[in-house]
Protein backbone atom coordinates (compact mmCIF):
# COMPACT_ATOMS: atom_id res chain seq x y z
CA UNK A 1 0.00 0.00 0.00
CA UNK A 2 2.80 1.96 1.41
CA UNK A 3 4.99 1.36 -1.43
CA UNK A 4 2.21 2.11 -4.32
CA UNK A 5 1.75 5.63 -3.08
CA UNK A 6 5.18 5.97 -3.35
CA UNK A 7 4.86 5.08 -6.80
CA UNK A 8 2.05 6.75 -7.72
CA UNK A 9 4.01 10.15 -6.44
CA UNK A 10 6.95 9.50 -8.36
CA UNK A 11 4.74 9.54 -11.39
CA UNK A 12 2.90 12.82 -9.54
CA UNK A 13 6.05 14.24 -9.55
CA UNK A 14 7.29 13.69 -13.31
CA UNK A 15 3.98 14.86 -14.37
CA UNK A 16 3.75 18.09 -12.54
CA UNK A 17 7.83 19.03 -13.02
CA UNK A 18 6.43 18.55 -17.04
CA UNK A 19 3.89 20.99 -16.16
CA UNK A 20 5.31 23.16 -14.56
CA UNK A 21 7.79 23.33 -17.78
CA UNK A 22 5.08 23.64 -19.88
CA UNK A 23 4.26 26.59 -18.04
CA UNK A 24 7.35 28.44 -17.90
CA UNK A 25 7.18 27.42 -22.13
CA UNK A 26 4.08 29.87 -21.78
CA UNK A 27 5.71 32.79 -20.39
CA UNK A 28 8.31 33.48 -23.16
CA UNK A 29 9.13 32.89 -26.57
CA UNK A 30 13.08 32.10 -25.59
CA UNK A 31 11.62 29.45 -22.59
CA UNK A 32 9.58 27.36 -24.92
CA UNK A 33 12.66 27.06 -26.85
CA UNK A 34 14.64 26.12 -23.87
CA UNK A 35 11.48 23.52 -22.53
CA UNK A 36 11.74 22.21 -25.98
CA UNK A 37 15.43 21.68 -25.66
CA UNK A 38 15.03 20.10 -22.10
CA UNK A 39 12.39 17.53 -23.75
CA UNK A 40 14.56 16.87 -26.48
CA UNK A 41 17.55 15.88 -24.45
CA UNK A 42 14.94 14.07 -22.37
CA UNK A 43 13.85 11.97 -25.22
CA UNK A 44 17.57 10.96 -26.06
CA UNK A 45 18.64 10.22 -22.11
CA UNK A 46 14.90 8.04 -22.66
CA UNK A 47 16.31 6.10 -25.79
CA UNK A 48 19.70 5.95 -24.85
CA UNK A 49 18.68 4.23 -21.76
CA UNK A 50 16.47 2.05 -23.12
CA UNK A 51 19.19 0.99 -25.80
CA UNK A 52 21.91 0.96 -22.94
CA UNK A 53 19.49 -0.99 -20.55
CA UNK A 54 22.15 -3.71 -19.70
CA UNK A 55 25.03 -1.48 -18.83
CA UNK A 56 22.55 1.15 -16.54
CA UNK A 57 21.22 -2.37 -15.23
CA UNK A 58 24.93 -2.81 -13.64
CA UNK A 59 25.75 0.57 -12.74
CA UNK A 60 22.41 1.27 -11.18
CA UNK A 61 22.46 -1.87 -9.33
CA UNK A 62 18.67 -2.78 -9.84
CA UNK A 63 16.32 -5.07 -11.91
CA UNK A 64 16.04 -5.03 -16.09
CA UNK A 65 12.01 -4.24 -14.99
CA UNK A 66 12.37 -2.00 -12.41
CA UNK A 67 14.44 0.16 -15.26
CA UNK A 68 12.35 -0.39 -17.96
CA UNK A 69 9.21 0.14 -16.02
CA UNK A 70 11.07 3.86 -14.31
CA UNK A 71 11.44 4.86 -18.05
CA UNK A 72 7.98 4.16 -19.11
CA UNK A 73 6.89 5.54 -15.97
CA UNK A 74 8.71 8.72 -16.68
CA UNK A 75 7.72 8.87 -19.93
CA UNK A 76 4.04 8.66 -19.45
CA UNK A 77 4.01 11.16 -16.70
CA UNK A 78 5.73 13.48 -18.60
CA UNK A 79 3.35 13.26 -21.73
CA UNK A 80 0.86 13.26 -19.18
CA UNK A 81 2.46 16.47 -17.89
CA UNK A 82 2.16 18.05 -21.12
CA UNK A 83 -1.06 17.09 -22.21
CA UNK A 84 -2.88 18.34 -19.37
CA UNK A 85 -0.93 21.57 -19.61
CA UNK A 86 -2.36 21.56 -23.67
CA UNK A 87 -5.63 21.00 -22.34
CA UNK A 88 -6.24 23.82 -19.85
CA UNK A 89 -8.67 26.72 -20.87
CA UNK B 1 -0.83 9.59 11.41
CA UNK B 2 1.62 9.19 8.80
CA UNK B 3 -0.30 7.05 6.71
CA UNK B 4 -2.97 9.71 6.95
CA UNK B 5 -0.18 12.50 6.05
CA UNK B 6 0.98 10.92 3.33
CA UNK B 7 -2.83 10.67 1.92
CA UNK B 8 -3.44 14.31 2.48
CA UNK B 9 -0.58 15.65 1.04
CA UNK B 10 -0.97 13.32 -2.16
CA UNK B 11 -4.40 14.60 -2.61
CA UNK B 12 -2.74 17.97 -2.26
CA UNK B 13 -0.69 17.38 -4.53
CA UNK B 14 -2.97 16.08 -7.10
CA UNK B 15 -5.33 18.52 -6.83
CA UNK B 16 -3.29 21.69 -6.80
CA UNK B 17 -1.59 20.27 -9.98
CA UNK B 18 -4.45 19.44 -11.93
CA UNK B 19 -7.03 22.06 -10.43
CA UNK B 20 -5.52 25.33 -11.35
CA UNK B 21 -5.45 24.94 -15.10
CA UNK B 22 -8.62 24.37 -15.23
CA UNK B 23 -9.72 27.03 -13.04
CA UNK B 24 -7.49 30.04 -13.60
CA UNK B 25 -7.22 31.46 -17.13
CA UNK B 26 -4.10 31.70 -18.47
CA UNK B 27 -4.34 35.21 -20.46
CA UNK B 28 -4.83 36.75 -16.79
CA UNK B 29 -1.31 37.63 -15.84
CA UNK B 30 -2.41 36.99 -12.06
CA UNK B 31 -4.19 33.93 -12.56
CA UNK B 32 -1.24 32.79 -14.64
CA UNK B 33 1.06 33.32 -11.78
CA UNK B 34 -1.18 31.41 -9.31
CA UNK B 35 -0.88 28.46 -11.46
CA UNK B 36 2.73 28.83 -11.60
CA UNK B 37 2.79 28.57 -7.68
CA UNK B 38 -0.05 25.85 -7.21
CA UNK B 39 2.44 23.89 -9.56
CA UNK B 40 5.15 24.57 -7.34
CA UNK B 41 3.52 23.68 -4.56
CA UNK B 42 2.06 20.70 -6.19
CA UNK B 43 5.23 19.43 -6.41
CA UNK B 44 6.33 20.37 -2.91
CA UNK B 45 3.35 18.05 -1.68
CA UNK B 46 4.39 15.09 -3.74
CA UNK B 47 7.96 15.42 -2.82
CA UNK B 48 6.88 15.54 0.87
CA UNK B 49 5.19 12.87 0.25
CA UNK B 50 7.19 10.46 -1.62
CA UNK B 51 9.78 10.82 0.93
CA UNK B 52 7.40 10.03 3.91
CA UNK B 53 6.04 7.16 1.97
CA UNK B 54 9.50 5.80 1.46
CA UNK B 55 10.56 6.27 5.08
CA UNK B 56 7.08 4.59 6.30
CA UNK B 57 8.14 1.77 3.46
CA UNK B 58 11.56 1.49 5.34
CA UNK B 59 9.74 1.29 8.88
CA UNK B 60 7.15 -1.68 7.67
CA UNK B 61 10.21 -3.34 6.04
CA UNK B 62 12.47 -3.14 9.07
CA UNK B 63 9.43 -4.43 11.26
CA UNK B 64 9.12 -7.28 9.11
CA UNK B 65 12.86 -7.97 9.59
CA UNK B 66 12.29 -7.85 13.60
CA UNK B 67 9.29 -10.34 13.40
CA UNK B 68 11.64 -12.27 11.46
CA UNK B 69 14.25 -12.27 13.23
CA UNK B 70 12.34 -12.79 16.42
CA UNK B 71 10.95 -16.13 14.64
CA UNK B 72 14.02 -17.41 13.46
CA UNK B 73 15.00 -16.90 17.24
CA UNK B 74 12.25 -18.83 18.27
CA UNK B 75 12.82 -21.66 15.77
CA UNK B 76 16.49 -21.91 17.09
CA UNK B 77 15.35 -21.79 20.90
CA UNK B 78 13.12 -24.35 20.04
CA UNK B 79 16.14 -26.14 17.54
CA UNK B 80 18.79 -25.87 20.34
CA UNK B 81 16.01 -26.97 23.57
CA UNK B 82 15.39 -30.35 21.34
CA UNK B 83 19.06 -31.05 20.50
CA UNK B 84 19.87 -30.63 24.14
CA UNK B 85 17.23 -33.78 24.81
CA UNK B 86 18.65 -35.73 22.28
CA UNK B 87 21.95 -34.96 23.84
CA UNK B 88 20.80 -36.02 27.17
CA UNK B 89 19.09 -38.98 25.81
CA UNK B 90 22.63 -40.03 24.30
CA UNK B 91 24.17 -39.86 27.26
CA UNK B 92 21.28 -41.66 28.67
CA UNK B 93 21.98 -44.41 26.49
CA UNK B 94 25.55 -44.40 26.64
CA UNK B 95 25.37 -44.67 30.47
CA UNK B 96 23.22 -47.84 30.20
CA UNK B 97 25.91 -49.34 27.75
CA UNK B 98 28.10 -48.50 30.38
CA UNK B 99 25.85 -50.31 32.42
CA UNK B 100 25.75 -53.23 30.00
CA UNK B 101 29.78 -53.32 29.50
CA UNK B 102 29.65 -54.03 33.96
CA UNK B 103 26.90 -56.24 33.38
CA UNK B 104 29.13 -58.28 30.69
CA UNK B 105 32.35 -57.71 33.28
CA UNK B 106 29.51 -59.36 36.10
CA UNK B 107 28.58 -62.41 33.64
CA UNK B 108 32.64 -62.54 33.12
CA UNK B 109 33.18 -63.28 36.24
CA UNK B 110 30.46 -65.28 37.12
CA UNK B 111 31.46 -67.56 34.04
CA UNK B 112 35.03 -67.75 35.90
CA UNK B 113 33.47 -68.67 39.26
CA UNK B 114 31.73 -71.51 37.30
CA UNK B 115 34.94 -73.00 36.11
CA UNK B 116 36.00 -73.11 38.92
CA UNK B 117 32.90 -74.99 39.99
CA UNK B 118 33.41 -77.39 37.45
CA UNK B 119 36.83 -78.20 37.84
CA UNK B 120 36.20 -78.64 41.61
CA UNK B 121 33.06 -81.03 40.04
CA UNK B 122 36.08 -82.58 38.10
CA UNK B 123 38.04 -83.16 40.76
CA UNK B 124 35.44 -84.60 43.33
CA UNK B 125 34.43 -87.21 40.28
CA UNK B 126 38.01 -88.04 40.11
CA UNK B 127 38.62 -88.54 43.30
CA UNK B 128 35.18 -91.07 43.66
CA UNK B 129 36.97 -92.94 40.51
CA UNK B 130 39.85 -93.37 43.14
CA UNK B 131 37.56 -94.43 45.77
CA UNK B 132 35.80 -96.72 43.49
CA UNK B 133 39.09 -97.63 42.30
CA UNK B 134 40.01 -98.60 45.75
CA UNK B 135 37.17 -100.33 46.68
CA UNK B 136 37.10 -102.68 43.53
CA UNK B 137 40.88 -103.72 44.48
CA UNK B 138 40.03 -104.22 47.89
CA UNK B 139 37.30 -106.61 46.91
CA UNK B 140 39.29 -108.19 44.35
CA UNK B 141 42.19 -108.73 47.51
CA UNK B 142 38.81 -110.75 49.19
CA UNK B 143 38.54 -112.40 45.87
CA UNK B 144 35.67 -111.10 44.40
CA UNK B 145 34.59 -111.49 40.89
CA UNK B 146 33.32 -109.08 38.29
CA UNK B 147 30.01 -109.87 38.90
CA UNK B 148 30.12 -109.84 42.61
CA UNK B 149 32.10 -106.34 42.58
CA UNK B 150 29.41 -105.06 40.19
CA UNK B 151 26.54 -106.26 42.69
CA UNK B 152 28.45 -105.17 45.55
CA UNK B 153 29.49 -101.23 44.27
CA UNK B 154 26.85 -100.28 41.82
CA UNK B 155 23.66 -102.99 43.03
CA UNK B 156 22.61 -104.25 39.93
CA UNK B 157 22.75 -107.80 39.46
CA UNK B 158 24.39 -109.33 36.35
CA UNK B 159 22.01 -109.87 33.24
CA UNK B 160 21.26 -107.84 29.74
CA UNK B 161 19.96 -104.80 31.58
CA UNK B 162 20.93 -101.46 30.70
CA UNK B 163 21.72 -100.91 34.73
CA UNK B 164 23.73 -103.47 34.16
CA UNK B 165 25.76 -102.56 30.69
CA UNK B 166 26.77 -98.79 32.10
CA UNK B 167 27.82 -100.80 35.54
CA UNK B 168 30.03 -103.60 33.49
CA UNK B 169 31.39 -100.28 31.20
CA UNK B 170 32.15 -98.09 34.67
CA UNK B 171 33.90 -101.11 35.89
CA UNK B 172 36.03 -101.62 32.84
CA UNK B 173 37.14 -98.18 32.48
CA UNK B 174 38.10 -98.04 36.28
CA UNK B 175 39.41 -101.20 36.05
CA UNK B 176 41.21 -100.85 32.65
CA UNK B 177 42.76 -97.00 33.79
CA UNK B 178 44.78 -99.08 36.11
Amino acid sequence: MIKAIALGNNFLLTAIASSFLCWLASLHFSLLHFVQALFALKLVISISAWILDDALVAILKISLMQLRFRLVASTIGALVGVGVMLCRS
Amino acid sequence: MSLLKVSVLSVSGLTLWLAPPFIFSRKIPLHNFMQGIALVSGFACCFEARRDALKLSKAEEFEALKEAAINADVVDEIAVSSYVSEQERRTEAELLLATDANRELLERALALSSEEEERENVRLAKNADAELRERILQLQARGYGKAKIILELWGVNKGGSAKYKAAEAEYKRLVGEE
